[in-house]
């Protein structure tokens, strides 16, 4: 019988929804998950980073994902990552019970480039690390992670790298180039090479909240999916040319105000 | 960074406030006499199109030097805020009204648009370690938001606008509250006010050519 493979994956926080679903769904598929790096939530220099780089956002972010959390998602006609969860009875309510249920190792980290966290992902010699969120990546952390860290970026690669990338398709009236791009981290802003991508076109009335919620069940199936068959040799990576793409920025509300009437008057 | 207002912005509302304002200052401004020659910042360069949109008449004409003293000053530094002068601002932006179709221009602002998006909240004491006196540090980051949208309307590419708007929230940099004063305080013009009108009038065309495509 051949040896699962060995996943590590790092965390935002505890109680992200995004790394409960992709954890459960891997451990589901057989892999055997080495363990889980999460982002310590009490710390003022992550706060302060933060907050330098979103802003007031950074406040509501905080309401929704820790304070709401799946209340924050009321009944829609597409699926939240609470119907996600419903349906695949996914019934965590934070990441510490997967070392309670399964006694999968949960580290907990002021930062992900932590000396403990890459001497804890030397130890466990994982085959690949998915990352759920939780900051930029530096080099000792990626030299450690096996065939290399997986993200699911918003957005498609290599147009649009960066933030805010559901937003810069609808103000650039590219709507077709709407979706995520599982792809590998490396020292650049998404410009690591690329697995998959999965295009995401808006329907009709559909919010730019509305379109960001639908987006979360989609890139957790997509990062489990693209993960497997990567590991299972059915995947290749293709690398990207710097010059293909643009890094976006966060965006300016007035910009956001247009980008979201420009998406609801189509 | 600074902030003016947490409430939620009304184009449509922002547009008609800047279109009366726009109109007030430009009666203010150009009550005074323009001087071709003191105008080396050209601040009301290559201003046509957005005087024509908001139907201001005429927008003063401008020449550009053929023999710059400073030309070719792209071709001997690399791009980088380290090396980034007043000189090579002008530069730049001289190069997007001749609509030289320098590689140099594009590889420049796109430094400069990442330097100024990952160093909003210092770009104070950054400009600050750069020049000593602070109304340089004013005109030198005035030009640079004049940059942004110049090479907005010469790409279409929306990140420069984006960048220029956040810088106008910079209190110390932009503030079109405190613009009808400064104009009124200098008996002569000067680059400030003239940098930042045409800072709100090329941010109020390019915002209202967006909601149009929109």
């Amino acid at each position: 019988m051949a040896k699962p493979f060995n996943i590590v994956l790092l965390a935002p926080s505890r109680y992200s929804l995004i790394t409960i679903c992709v954890t459960e769904l891997l451990r589901r598929s057989g892999a055997n998950i080495g363990g889980i790096f999460v982002r310590r939530l009490f710390n003022p220099n992550r706060f302060v980073s933060e907050f330098r780089r979103d802003g007031t956002r950074l406040l509501r972010k905080i309401w929704k994902k820790l304070i709401l959390r799946k209340t924050a998602y009321t009944r829609q006609h597409h699926e939240t990552i609470k119907d996600f969860m419903e349906k695949e009875q996914i019934d965590y309510s934070h990441l510490g019970e997967f070392k309670q249920r399964f006694d999968i190792p949960v580290h907990y980290c002021k930062t992900l480039n932590d000396t403990e966290v890459v001497q804890g992902l030397k130890d466990t010699q994982p085959d690949i690390v998915v990352f759920t969120g939780g900051g930029l990546i530096r080099e000792a952390t990626l030299n450690a992670s096996g065939h290399g860290i997986l993200n699911c970026h918003m957005g498609i690669l290599p147009r649009f790298r960066g933030m805010d990338v559901v937003e810069w398709p609808i103000l650039e009236n590219r709507l077709n180039e709407i979706g995520v791009t599982v792809h590998f981290m490396d020292k650049g802003v998404d410009t690591g090479d690329i697995l998959s991508i999965h295009k995401i076109p808006p329907t009709a009335n559909e919010s730019v909240a509305q379109l960001r919620e639908r987006f979360e069940p989609i890139m957790c199936r997509q990062l489990v999916r693209t993960c497997l068959d990567f590991l299972n040799g059915n995947l290749e990576r293709k690398p990207q040319a710097p010059e293909e793409g643009k890094q976006y920025f966060m965006m300016h509300p007035r910009l956001l105000e247009v980008a979201k009437r420009s998406l609801l008057s189509r | 960074m600074e902030k003016r207002s947490g409430a939620p912005y009304r184009a449509d509302m922002v547009s008609q406030v800047n279109q009366a304002l726009i109109h007030s200052l430009w009666k203010d401004l150009s009550e005074k006499e323009f001087d071709h020659a003191s105008d080396s910042f050209k601040c009301l360069a290559q201003l046509e199109e957005s005087f024509a949109f908001y139907n201001l008449g005429d927008p003063p004409g401008y020449s550009i030097d053929t023999k710059r003293t400073h030309a070719n000053l792209l071709n001997t530094v690399t791009p980088s805020f380290k090396n980034l002068t007043e000189d090579i601002l002008l530069e730049l932006r001289l190069n997007i009204y001749q609509k030289q179709d320098d590689p140099k221009t594009g590889v420049w602002t796109e430094k400069l648009l990442r330097f100024s998006e990952l160093n909003m909240s210092r770009l104070k004491t950054r400009l600050n370690e750069k020049i000593k006196d602070q109304l340089r540090i004013r005109v030198f980051g005035l030009q640079w938001v004049c940059l942004f949208l110049d090479e907005h309307f010469r790409t279409g590419d929306c990140r420069f606008l984006n960048t220029a708007l956040k810088m106008q929230d910079l209190g110390w940099l932009y503030s079109d509250k405190m613009l009808p004063n400064e104009i009124r305080r200098h008996p002569t013009h000067h680059p400030v006010p003239l940098l930042q009108f045409r800072i709100l009038l090329n941010t109020a065309f390019a915002l209202s050519r967006i909601n149009q495509r929109g």
